[in-house]
């Protein structure tokens, strides 16, 4: 393939004299000739480029807010290429294109745009050349009809619009899979969502299994919005050893971005007061645009904040003109309210991820945030709802409402602004996926192991896949365990080892297969029940539980409850007045990334090094980012009160881990406050680490909370632990069975382990007209886990395992961490005080709530403040 | 009260030379896998194994399997009588059975095998039933149960568990034997009332403080004073 230079393709010219068809060429003029003094031109930056690439067959990563055209600099050379095969009647009844995408709804509105440009060129072919152009396209997901997918073999769409898990069915289905064979070209959108779990794992492996399949080698062509790093989801989207270019058009539109603070003292202002605040600028901005969205952290703090808007000012938002918009609401609701939005027909929308992707909202001229994003690439996301197409400035507002948010958006714009993107994590070797995979191989013919071997590993997700891994695999799904009876019942596929060769096992493998492959896990919410009275008090999302262990303190419909037990789907609980451990909206909230914890963590260095400088103040640096007065002031103070009261030192930087230890003599207990700037599965996994080391060597329970910014471990008053000791003494290389032991029993631990048993088709969801619910197979799993534990590399467990440690709670960065501390790269340093210090409150008060501050909290809070502020004056 | 032995949640009598066994559920691996959970519990190999260690410590003149002995109700899956062939000739065929609340099947078997089948079986001031059903006469003075796969939580592990009580809260002495099979889960008693257990033998007793709890580690017998007595420190 020839190379392209990019300075001569890239142009109108190049396009329209090299690539395009006259009939569509006539079409783009006639479509976008209004817009060429906005796009300096006929195509905007993104189609200027990702046109000419495909169309010279590169494998292409097209990087570019919504709004820039990206649909058509994917599609535009696809349709050309289709539309001349047609005129020279060589177009087959069969596959060129699969456009894959994570949403139903993105599917439905990609064909809605499709069918435009499909239908304006086939006119301009018919009226000018007297062609006949017929090119088809279908969408086909888990809803399509089965009279509409039988229609296919007949009549089968040259696009074919889909979903990861439906290409994986139809590389699986006898007759289907042999209309993708002519495959030329697979587009994946929304890449970056797809990337970052196990969704992409198991589409990169379907990608390798169709190319194995395909004719030829198809051109793969990946979209996505702002992802960081560029080269890792390129090389995710192609595979191992495959080339792509980038079109890199991630900063192409203007940002409009500011901090607000409502008040510029976070810790004194009451919550009433900084209610009003907040309510009466969102009001002010709704007011001045003309469809506003409304970002929170959680379901309920969407409704919350429709609910405050609608209340506050009842002659200015009603059902008519506003609306709320998250995943549990029903789906008629959520249409009606997009429709609204495609159309500009609603002042204020609020929502919580839902409105994240897809969706065209082009009358959309302001994105607010409540609370903290978590990180940059959401920020980004969901600000560039915002002015949904290129000649429009992105205009975003953030409100923070508590200081640890304060400190971490003011982190986020600046980095946002030097063009700073969080990484995404990409999980490798997963076991499950690579289960269900080898399973639907085998289906399909007897393979060669190496061959089973080669196909894999081209894969990005398992290009380091070991062969002990492999083995593990093929041994689960053989069921060849030593002294292992009844092989044949439990056998997925048989392996002889002789010659290498690997066939399936059992007649119903094919329906198997096809009706449990996937990795998105069922729910389900638990019912919580008090011992004592064996009253039902609500109930709890099941993920929450992997942050209870017996003795944490959560509330419930206004009322804290202690975690005793869980049997199958029902929680066991006793009333209690002791403060909560683990925040309501846990498991609903984005975690705080890695990376950008430790650009705050930088930033706090930075401050420190101000507080210092007699050049230049603290003030004026803050002045040079784009954060409102109050923000400014109130970040100050809090900086100041930091090091006045517990000194320069009391500041984690990336030297130094800052450890505080205070008695709290009401409750007699002995708490260790951990300043870790690492973000917050570092943190789930350092602090579980730490308890059971601790647990260990006082032989008494500790408690743990955790928090985006720190975490705090909790023993009782009467024993303690030199913890600077403790930390230095960890040996690096004991830390995974360390943690294995420490998970053994815990809730995490089952809950993945059902998801990992369902997803490797241990436990079918779907079995013989029967579904199981989401209890049911805990319930299932429940039974099986300890049995499972015993044997040795058992597929299942290593998965779990490897998930939580790695996917979950981060355990390279931990160890990572564990190795600068042994070698004295970072020092840590623990002081007592009688109270935490201000950066601590936070994590001193983990039951924060979230849009609208507890009044416990801000209570508490303030309490310690005072006696901190007390010890300062005493001592100046 | 009688003195009884407990190994691999078997009960033996010494003074009667009777072994008591309760809860096989024979076919559970098989009904599981029909519905699709496909896991090795390697069920015949645990029943077989464990029962040949029990037979081996106690060489008992009679084993008593107390009910229970079979899972599936309706239907018994193919592999089922090879199972239940070997546990009776692991017993040289001196074994009787007490019918379960899941043994429907169980007569049908037993008949083709020649053996015997009873709702109880009473033998010097014992009486052997599974406990689903309630007491129809009470004139013995120690009654062994099955039916209710006890089992205690103790930091966190759960361990299955014999419960008894010397006739303080009853007008008789009752035992509860644990499940003998190792894929039923073991209910945990830790914070059970006499109102949460499923058989009308337990239930109609006074008190559930008063039971106490034997288990076995290892070949190692441990006792418990009764709950009321510990419970707090479980």
């Amino acid at each position: 393939m020839k190379d392209l230079d990019r300075s001569d393709s890239f142009t109108d010219e190049y396009i329209f004299e090299e690539v395009f068809e006259p009939s569509v060429m006539d079409w783009w003029k006639n479509k976008f000739g209004e817009y060429t003094d906005v796009n300096d031109g006929y195509f905007t930056p993104p189609q200027e480029e990702g046109i000419p690439l495909i169309h010279n067959g590169k494998n292409t990563l097209i990087c570019s807010p919504t709004g820039t055209g990206k649909t058509l600099s994917s599609f535009a050379s696809i349709i050309n290429e289709l539309f001349k095969l047609s005129k020279e009647e060589r177009l087959q009844n069969s596959v060129y294109c699969l456009y894959i995408s994570p949403l139903k709804s993105l599917a439905n509105d990609i064909h809605r745009n499709l069918e435009v440009p499909l239908e304006g060129i086939e006119g301009i072919a018919q009226e000018k050349e007297g062609h006949d152009i017929d090119i088809k396209q279908a969408i086909r997901h888990g809803d399509t009809p089965d009279r509409e997918r039988s229609k296919m073999l007949e009549d089968t769409p040259h696009i074919l619009n889909t979903t990861p898990e439906t290409l994986a069915i139809l590389l699986n289905s006898p007759k289907f899979k042999n209309k993708l064979k002519t495959v030329r070209w697979v587009i994946v959108d929304e890449i970056h969502s797809l990337a970052e779990g196990k969704r992409g794992v198991h589409l990169s492996l379907s990608l390798e299994r169709l190319q194995e399949l395909a004719e030829k080698e198809f051109v793969r062509i990946g979209c996505s919005a702002t992802v960081e790093p560029l080269d890792k989801v390129g090389e995710f989207l192609v595979g191992n050893k495959r080339d792509f270019e980038v079109v890199d058009c991630r900063f192409i539109r203007d940002m409009d971005l500011e901090l607000r603070c409502p008040t510029d003292d976070l810790i004194h202002t009451s919550s009433e007061e900084i209610n009003e605040k907040l309510y009466n600028e969102l009001d002010n901005l709704i007011q001045k645009h003309e469809n506003t969205l409304i970002f929170t952290n959680t379901r309920s703090g969407a409704e919350r904040v429709l609910k405050n808007l609608r209340e506050i000012f009842p002659d200015k938002y009603n059902i008519e003109n506003s609306g709320c918009h998250h995943g549990s609401l029903g789906k008629d609701k959520r249409v009606k309210i997009e429709e609204k939005l495609k159309k500009g027909e609603i002042d204020v929308v609020t929502t919580s991820t839902s409105l994240e992707l897809g969706v065209d909202m082009p009358y959309l001229d302001l994105v607010v945030q409540i609370g903290s994003p978590k990180s940059v690439s959401k920020l980004l996301q969901r600000v560039g709802r915002s002015g949904h197409a290129l000649h429009h400035t992105v205009k975003g507002r953030l409100f923070v409402l508590d200081m640890d948010e304060l400190m971490e958006c003011t982190v986020m714009l600046k980095e946002a602004d030097e063009g700073f993107i969080d990484e995404v994590q990409i999980p490798e070797n997963c076991l499950d996926v690579l289960s269900q995979h080898l399973f639907g191989m085998a289906i399909n013919k007897v393979w060669k192991r190496e061959k089973m071997e080669e196909v894999i590993s081209r894969s990005f997700c398992y290009r380091n896949i070991s062969k002990d891994d492999f083995d593990d695999v093929i041994r689960y799904l053989t069921a060849d365990y030593s002294g292992m009876e009844d092989k044949n019942v439990y056998a997925k596929i048989w392996y002889d080892e002789e010659t290498g060769e690997i066939g399936k096992r059992g007649r119903l493998a094919r329906v198997i297969y096809m009706t449990n492959i996937g990795t998105i896990p069922t729910s389900f919410s638990c019912d919580v029940y008090t011992r004592e009275e064996d009253e039902w008090v609500g109930s709890l999302d099941e993920q929450y539980l992997d942050k209870l262990e017996k003795g944490d303190v959560f509330y419930l419909g206004g009322d804290k409850f202690e975690f005793r037990y869980r049997r199958g789907g029902k929680v066991y609980v006793d009333k209690t007045g002791k403060p909560s451990t683990v925040p309501r909206w846990f498991s609903e909230r984005l975690p705080l990334s890695y990376d950008l914890a430790l650009k705050i963590q930088k930033f706090r260095d930075k401050l420190l090094d101000l507080s210092k400088d007699e050049e230049r103040s603290i003030e004026s640096f803050l002045s040079d980012l784009s954060i409102n007065e109050k923000a400014k002031e109130s970040l100050t103070k809090m900086f100041r009160e930091q090091i006045s009261y517990a000194s320069d030192s009391s500041v984690s930087t990336p030297n130094r881990f800052y450890v505080e230890e205070y008695l709290d003599k009401e409750e007699y207990e002995r708490n260790f406050l951990f300043q870790s700037t690492y973000g917050r599965k570092f943190n789930d996994g350092l602090s579980r680490l730490l308890a059971y080391e601790i647990s260990n060597k006082i032989n008494a329970n500790v408690s743990v909370s955790i928090s985006d910014m720190g975490f705090s471990l909790t023993i009782p008053l009467n024993r303690d632990v030199e913890i600077v000791d403790l930390i230095k003494g960890i040996e690096t290389s004991e830390i995974k069975e360390k943690m294995k032991n420490a998970l053994e029993k815990t809730e995490l631990m089952k809950r993945m382990f059902r998801i990992n048993a369902v997803r490797s088709l241990m436990i079918l969801e779907n079995y013989k007209g029967n579904k199981k619910s989401g209890r049911r197979q805990q319930f299932n799993s429940d039974m099986m886990i300890n049995f499972a534990l015993e044997k040795d590399d058992f597929a299942v467990i290593e998965e779990t395992y490897r998930e939580i440690l790695y996917d979950k709670l981060e355990m390279d960065h931990v160890k990572e961490f564990l190795d600068k501390v042994n070698n004295g790269y970072i020092s840590v340093l623990k002081r007592e005080l009688d109270n935490p210090s201000p950066f601590m409150f936070g994590i001193a008060t983990l039951q924060a709530s979230d849009v609208v501050l507890a009044k416990e909290k801000s209570e508490m809070i303030k309490e310690f403040h005072k006696r901190v502020m007390k010890e300062i004056q005493q001592e100046a | 009260m009688r003195d009884f032995r407990l190994f691999k949640n078997a009960v033996y009598f010494p003074k009667s030379g009777i072994c008591t066994i309760s809860d096989l559920h024979i076919g559970l691996e098989d009904k599981l896998n029909k519905q699709g959970i496909s896991f090795p519990f390697e069920e015949r190999k645990s029943l077989v194994n464990n029962l040949k260690k029990v037979k081996e410590k106690f060489e008992p003149n009679k084993f008593v399997f107390n009910g229970d002995t079979l899972h599936t109700f309706g239907e018994i899956p193919d592999k089922v009588p090879e199972k239940l062939d070997e546990i009776i000739s692991i017993c040289n065929e001196e074994c009787l059975f007490i019918k379960g609340s899941h043994d429907s099947m169980l007569p049908y078997l037993l008949e083709e095998r020649d053996l015997e089948i009873k709702e109880s079986y009473e033998y010097s001031g014992l009486k052997f039933i599974h406990g689903d059903k309630d007491l129809t006469e009470l004139d013995d003075e120690l009654i062994v149960i099955g039916h209710e796969h006890p089992s205690v939580e103790i930091h966190g592990d759960k361990i299955d568990c014999c419960l008894y009580e010397k006739g303080k809260s009853c007008i008789f002495s009752i035992i509860v034997l644990p499940s003998f099979s190792k894929l039923t889960k073991g209910v945990v008693i830790n914070d059970m009332k006499l109102r949460d257990f499923m058989s009308p033998v337990l239930r109609n007793c006074n008190t559930f403080a008063d039971f106490r709890l034997k288990i076995e580690l290892n070949g190692e017998e441990l006792e418990f004073p009764s709950l009321k007595k510990f419970k707090d420190k479980l």
